[in-house]
């Protein structure tokens, strides 16, 4: 493992930034960072309708209008849901090739930034922050060993890399997710069925496991929780407390728990058994 | 002293009907008279009083709003030994209300719970909620007794207490009951389920947790494949249904068959019982999920989601489950209803074997738990 694979230098001329660079270019056309219009909103339900109505495949304006509303719009489990009904019983590849092939044929994503978008592990950090070293690193290790470059997100542009991506490992770095973040998390995990995982490291520093305390944050915390019922497995270093994770998966029994595989991670351990 | 109880029927004694009302009534009708005393918070929740002649009629308690029943406040006729709360409190200031009551009259306070929702799928509830509920899990930590519908209900509220970290506090005891079903009864006899005009029948509030979308999707698949079928939505319009709304009007103007009824009375749901061919249920998530049992009662068929209460309504027969997130699996388990008249028999058969809890019972066996009645 290498911390050159992260530094700055070579994050600066990724092609994420690339990435980063060409959604900047749609930003003038996102009226807020969290909500489209009204007008955006039926045009959206609209261009869905004509395209589901006449089975036809949507043109690179229409697809990349779908992802400005899947990236601005916030109902995103809703939306996504919705979006994937109307795609009727295609399969996960074809869902995200049909996506794909229109965005290829647009402007706007290069051969070769879409090429690197189409990666197999994708690490959703939270907020803007790089990569600080060895804490956040977990998930990156991971990946690394897979010989795959993660891509590296921020919140602002998790939900249009993610659906693009496909990815078959999504690891969340950080649990304190906004409402937002989480409903992307589960939303794309469910489109794509890819495995989820938590880095749970900062765990035990967070308020992520403590009951609410203030009313305020109440709605936040248990969608947190709910997130982490979706969640494949954990990966800690150890300072975890998994068992307060089992209790929160406790919550979740009568829907069916799923097994939450619990990973030790100090990079050596992870290296030699990765699976 | 006798034994009695306080009973909180707030909840009922409203204009509007949903699984909490009828539990609320159906605890004011089955309970006997001289153990029970009905009380609802004033508009100002700092004190309570008898119902009003109007809500002993929104209660069921009589027949007319207008029969002669005290209406002005009056102290507790006797002295109690339990406050029972049959819904979700979630005005701090009544919440507030019940405790120093309790304290005050030095009773046992015992609450009904209905769900875990806003702690379980927080993104099918209202936003604004959850603080409230968060605040409600606390305050029945600090009951005497808790009594659930379903063993589903028990657990999540078990650990949701264990998350809470609560686990150094004397926890109450948990007690599931069950729900009764006290829609009129079916005529004897086997329905029909070799018929060709098919009915798919679907009850509920249209909030998100019904899945309304995903049964509409699946009835649009069938219908684009050639099945021939009426949907048939009974309830009302719900918070965030935007979406689901406008697909339907969409299904509408493409001329598929489709009926919605709101505000029904009880008699108006057990004919679309008795006359639908299958009861669609596929909730995303619920404490009980009373529409299976009802349709169960009239041998009608159900399919609804594996897991949760559902699944424990299912397992004991007439029922197809299904992962509710699947479309793919509930378009299959609809098209394999509507297409195996041989299934839908086996169905029914089972269905009309299921037997269901009465009023009487189900009040019966809370009166066990708060040990009024061995």
């Amino acid at each position: 493992m290498g911390k050159s694979i992260v530094s700055k230098a070579a994050f600066r001329n990724s092609p994420q930034v690339l990435l980063n660079q060409r959604l900047s270019l749609f930003d003038a056309r996102r009226k807020t960072s969290n909500e489209v219009t009204s007008s955006d909103q039926s045009d959206f339900f609209r261009i869905r309708e004509e395209i589901f109505a006449l089975q036809r495949q949507p043109s690179p304006d229409e697809a990349w209008f779908f992802l400005q509303c899947l990236l601005g719009c916030l109902p995103s489990r809703s939306l996504f849901r919705g979006f994937r009904r109307r795609l009727g019983t295609l399969g996960t590849d074809e869902v995200m090739s049909w996506l794909f092939g229109a965005l290829s044929r647009t402007p706007a994503f290069a051969p070769s930034t879409a090429r690197y978008v189409v990666s197999n592990t994708v690490y959703l950090t939270n907020g803007a922050r790089e990569v600080r070293g060895d804490e956040d690193l977990t998930g990156f290790t991971w990946a690394r060993w897979h010989d795959e470059w993660p891509i590296l997100l921020s919140s602002d542009e998790s939900d249009v890399c993610l659906l693009v991506s496909a990815p078959s490992l999504l690891v969340v770095a950080d649990l304190n997710l906004s409402v937002a973040q989480c409903e992307a998390v589960f939303a794309v995990a469910d489109l794509v069925r890819s495995e989820l995982w938590l880095d749970a490291d900062a765990l035990s520093e967070s308020q992520f496991l403590m009951w609410p305390q203030t009313s305020s944050d109440a709605f936040e915390r248990f969608m947190q929780w709910r997130t982490i019922y979706g969640a494949t497995g954990v990966f800690s270093r150890g300072s975890t407390d998994f068992q307060r994770l089992r209790a929160i998966r406790k919550l979740y029994a009568p829907q069916g728990p799923q097994p939450l595989k619990e990973m030790r991670t100090t990079p050596e351990l992870q290296l030699a058994n990765p699976s | 002293m006798k034994p009695s109880v306080l009973l909180d029927v707030s909840a009922g004694a409203v204009a509007f009907g949903t699984g909490i009302q009828r539990v609320v009534r159906d605890m004011v009708g089955a309970w006997p008279r001289a153990e029970v005393e009905l009380v609802v918070w004033d508009e100002g929740l700092d004190t309570y009083r008898p119902p009003s002649a109007v809500e002993f009629f929104r209660l069921g308690v009589v027949d007319q709003p207008s029969s002669e029943l005290h209406t002005q406040r009056s102290a507790p006729s006797q002295q109690h030994s339990w406050f029972l709360v049959p819904d979700f409190v979630h005005q701090f200031s009544r919440s507030e209300a019940i405790k120093a009551t309790v304290e005050a009259q030095d009773l046992n306070l015992s609450y009904f719970v209905h769900d875990c929702v806003p702690v379980t799928t927080p993104e099918t509830t209202i936003k604004e909620m959850t603080p409230a509920f968060s605040e409600y899990v606390l305050d029945l930590a600090r009951a005497d007794l808790v009594f659930t519908n379903s063993i589903s209900t028990a657990e999540e509220l078990k650990a949701t207490w264990e998350v809470a970290e609560l686990d150094g506090k004397v926890l109450p005891s948990v007690i599931s009951v069950g729900l009764p079903n006290e829609l009129p009864k079916p005529q004897a006899g086997l329905r029909d389920f070799d018929k060709e005009d098919l009915k798919v029948l679907w009850v509920g509030s249209s909030e998100p947790r019904k899945n309304l979308g995903g049964v509409l999707f699946a009835c649009e698949r069938l219908w684009s494949q050639g099945l021939i079928f009426k949907l048939v939505l009974v309830g009302n319009r719900s918070w965030s249904d935007q979406d689901e709304q406008n697909y339907l009007n969409s299904l509408v103007r493409r001329g598929r068959d489709i009926e919605r009824h709101f505000e029904v009375s009880d008699s108006e749901l057990v004919d679309f019982y008795r006359t639908s061919d299958v009861l669609v249920f596929p909730s995303l998530h619920e404490g009980f999920g009373l529409p299976i049992i009802e349709a169960l009662s009239h041998g009608l068929p159900v399919i609804t989601s594996e897991f949760g209460s559902m699944g424990q309504l299912a397992c004991h027969g007439g029922c197809i489950t299904v992962d509710p997130n699947d479309d793919q699996a509930f378009e299959l388990a609809l098209k394999n209803v509507l297409t195996d008249s041989s299934l839908r028999k086996s169905l029914i058969s089972q269905a009309s074997t299921t037997s269901h809890l009465t009023s009487h019972e189900f009040v019966n066996r809370i009166r066990e738990g708060l040990q009024l009645k061995t």
